[in-house]
């Protein structure tokens, strides 16, 4: 066997049992399928459609159903959040949208605080800790 | 517009196609029938005629109009509809492969290629020549799907190593490999009995 047969369909012989092996697979070979086949790959293709045609409707109507749920869902959290919001400095779409780390930023920003444990003091209402003379 | 002037034309063929993925049934039809002999002859020589068959022809051109969107066209339709009917014929290989085991754990028949020596020679000419061509046959079956793939585009096919490689989506290197070594097994289970 070499490169050589590549440039046409005629090959040398692969081995002693080339012309059995090759009678045997085309004793096998058919060219036509059975009578009806075609109508019964149209029937197959026609179910298969319709099935994926059904699960994407499904889908479709069960994502319409949810989404004035979702929607209210929102609304809903979006009310909560603006009326549980204790920062007073923020505003209505901020506190809306639950924006709680700008909120404490800011209001240690507005405390002048400068150093960690005065950041601290701040955060969480502790008692300022001078690391040389104890609490104060 | 039909199968034999879609033929000369490939955006002609395309739209064919696009109308049969869409649900048209005179399209579909017309590719199935452009690609029917097509897909039988490849699947046939795979699986060997039967249910099997028709189902897997079937499955081939299901997965041509699911495949449309992948298909680039820059390759002709055939060589695309021929390469699904190979990798629809291996999977179907491979299932008889896992349900003959499943069978064969409660059964003592052997399916392989281990008895195909005590076949008897018979005196009569005709019905030996039958039991040489079922030995062969049994020898071929013996064969897993990816070297019977190799053998059936080398040997009955008749297709370069370049166009196997491309239909069987793997290097030329492998298919020359897989073609020796598949030629070489055969020839040892037959060559003893056919010298007899």
């Amino acid at each position: 066997m070499n490169n050589a047969e590549d440039n046409s369909n005629a090959h040398p012989p692969f081995s002693s049992v080339d012309a059995e092996v090759k009678q045997a697979l085309a004793s096998m070979r058919r060219d036509h399928f059975t009578a009806g086949f075609e109508d019964r790959a149209l029937a197959r293709w026609n179910r298969e459609r319709a099935l994926s045609l059904n699960t994407f409707s499904v889908i479709e109507r069960l994502a319409w159903r949810l989404l004035p749920l979702a929607v209210a869902a929102s609304l809903l959290m979006a009310v909560y959040s603006a009326q549980h919001n204790s920062a007073p400095t923020a505003s209505l779409l901020a506190r809306s949208l639950g924006w709680q780390s700008a909120v404490w930023v800011a209001s240690v920003k507005n405390s002048h605080a400068e150093t960690y444990e005065s950041v601290y003091s701040t955060l969480y209402g502790l008692p300022l800790v001078n690391s040389s003379s104890g609490v104060q | 517009m039909n199968v034999e002037q879609s033929r000369d034309s490939p955006l002609e063929e395309r739209r064919l196609l696009q109308l049969a993925a869409a649900g048209d049934a005179r399209a579909f039809r017309s590719i199935v029938q452009a690609y029917a002999s097509t897909v039988a002859g490849v699947i046939t020589s795979m699986l060997g005629p039967g249910d099997d068959a028709d189902d897997a022809g079937q499955e081939t051109f299901i997965r041509l109009m699911r495949a449309l969107p992948t298909f680039r066209g820059d390759s002709v339709l055939r060589t695309f509809v021929t390469r699904i009917a190979m990798n629809v014929s291996l999977d179907a290989l491979a299932r008889r492969k896992r349900d003959l085991r499943f069978v064969s754990l409660g059964s003592t028949e052997d399916t392989g290629s281990g008895d195909v020596h005590s076949v008897d020679r018979t005196a009569d000419e005709e019905e030996d020549q039958r039991a040489r061509a079922q030995l062969v046959q049994r020898a071929v079956d013996s064969l897993d799907g990816k070297h019977r793939a190799v053998v059936v585009m080398r040997l009955l096919e008749q297709r370069s190593t370049k166009e196997s490689a491309q239909l069987l989506g793997i290097p030329e290197g492998t298919v020359m490999s897989r073609l020796t070594r598949a030629m070489q097994k055969l020839e040892h289970i037959l060559r003893p009995v056919l010298d007899r």
